[in-house]
């Protein structure tokens, strides 16, 4: 990051500080709604030092990792084959059409049904929530790859592994990662939103667990947590697209 | 030897019929270099295809090697008039690609080209005029007996293309590849070749086959000369009949 880029940064910062500290003032100190920006630092600490917080972290970051895992595979895999086998793809990918307006949300009594409360039906629904971006942007990325390149392969006289191993998969490759990024976001949404209704830990166990205890502060702080964690989630899929994508620039 | 055998072709489009190329025969005689050329939309590209094997003529049959050519094949390779190296390899990987050959091979068709000290840059760190040679290289790499070009320079601008042009007779010194060329600039098609093939508007005939009485080892300054003006003159007339 360069100089004026942080301080741009830190500008925006502390103006959102001065903000909320106006807020809580115009609403007074007796209020229900907002805390003190003070008073919710000084939660932040005791959270973390008392390590109930860190608990909540790794088991809603598990459940992304799990469910957005089994999620790119599968994603992948059959984008790329049902993109390729073009008889395959209109069979199924109406009904990918069809499923895929249903939000995760709308998934979670049925997963509850299915799995019960907690794990499984998180790694179900962070299963949905990134499955349905990953398959459709690798479906079009194979899709649209140039009739050019398929007449080199076929001059060539590549074999159909070879096909797909050098020029489908590679070239597919940015399509993927548009959709591993659109899925990462989704899945750290769909796992708080499980959480929130199907769950009995995870951070969006802990803000809904803080409601019922009127504790807002903690609430304001698993919500911080839960937007810095998603941005270093998406980091990590960019970083990854950097690296393995040399050739776009 | 290419033989072309009265070759019709019609595109179907809803339920009628277009014909694009209309009873088309010639030979390409081994070490030749021929170019088409025609009015644009004149089947010219539907011709590469069906030579490639990408596509079946509706009526007569093309024999490489006294071979009907049924389907595409390393014994023909086609250099597209659009960008056709792949963006993840780096040009030493794109020379490589589907050619079995050692690295020695590779680099010696990449040097031929003049593109020694990119061999591991991406496409995209390349000029269009360094791409189309990297593209040259991919098909001679391959060593094939006929090497066909559908408007490869036609995206460069004019200095990039002389600049080519010389290379590519330079290239074809050394190697002696058959190769059929496909254009619309006269005098490219005049510049490399020995034999000019002219198209008629769609669907296409040949009007004239043009033998080019020039040596191989032509100089630029013989595009002044009498004789290529004349010949200039003479395609210039053929096209624009049409019209």
């Amino acid at each position: 990051m360069t100089k004026p880029q942080m301080k741009q940064k830190l500008i925006t910062f502390i103006t959102l500080i001065v903000l909320w500290q106006g807020v809580f003032l115009i609403l007074g100190p007796q209020n229900y709604i907002l805390p003190s920006p003070k008073n919710t630092a000084l939660t932040f600490i005791k959270v973390f030092e008392s390590g109930e917080i860190i608990k909540h972290i790794f088991v809603s970051l598990k459940r992304v990792v799990i469910g957005f895992t089994l999620a790119s595979v599968t994603g992948v895999f059959l984008g790329l084959i049902l993109g390729y086998f073009k008889k395959a793809g209109s069979y199924f990918h109406p009904i990918v059409e069809i499923l895929r307006p249903i939000p995760p949300i709308a998934w979670i009594p049925i997963a509850i049904l299915i799995f019960g409360l907690g794990n499984g039906s998180a790694y179900f629904i962070v299963f949905l929530g990134a499955f349905f971006p990953i398959f459709t942007n690798t479906f079009f990325g194979v899709k649209s790859l140039p009739r050019v390149y398929k007449n080199v392969a076929l001059s060539f006289e590549v074999t159909k592994f070879i096909f797909f191993k050098k020029i489908l998969f590679y070239f597919s490759l940015p399509y993927i990662f548009t959709g591993l990024r659109i899925g990462i976001g989704m899945a750290w949404m769909s796992v708080i939103a499980a959480e929130l209704i199907g769950a009995q830990s995870g951070l969006g166990y802990f803000i809904q667990l803080n409601r019922l205890l009127l504790q807002t502060e903690k609430i304001i702080i698993g919500m911080i947590l839960i937007g810095m964690l998603g941005y270093f989630l998406n980091k990590i899929i960019s970083i990854l697209e950097k690296r393995l994508i040399p050739w776009k620039i | 030897m290419l033989k072309v055998r009265n070759i019709s072709h019609n595109f179907q489009i809803k339920n009628k019929q277009i014909p694009v190329l209309e009873d088309v025969s010639f030979d390409i005689e081994e070490q030749e270099f021929v170019s088409i050329i025609g009015p644009s939309g004149a089947g010219k590209t539907t011709l590469i295809n069906i030579l490639a094997g990408y596509l079946k003529p509706t009526k007569g049959e093309a024999t490489l090697s006294s071979k009907t050519i049924k389907k595409p094949g390393k014994d023909r390779v086609v250099i597209s008039q659009e960008e056709d190296l792949f963006d993840w390899m780096n040009i030493y990987e794109n020379v490589k690609f589907g050619v079995n050959k050692n690295q020695e091979t590779v680099n010696k068709y990449i040097e031929l080209v003049g593109l020694k000290d990119f061999a591991n840059s991406y496409p995209h760190q390349l000029s269009g005029g360094m791409k189309k040679r990297a593209s040259l290289a991919r098909a001679l790499a391959a060593e094939p007996k006929f090497i066909l070009m559908d408007e490869p320079f036609g995206s460069l601008d004019y200095q990039t293309r002389e600049t080519i042009h010389k290379e590519v007779l330079n290239i074809w010194q050394k190697t002696k590849k058959t190769a059929l060329i496909i254009t619309h600039d006269i005098e490219e098609a005049i510049y490399l070749s020995n034999k000019i093939i002219v198209f008629s508007e769609r669907p296409a005939r040949i009007k004239k086959i043009i033998k080019i009485p020039f040596s191989y080892s032509r100089k630029n300054s013989i595009k002044n000369s009498s004789e290529f003006i004349k010949i200039k003159n003479e395609i210039k007339d053929l096209i624009s009949n049409e019209f």
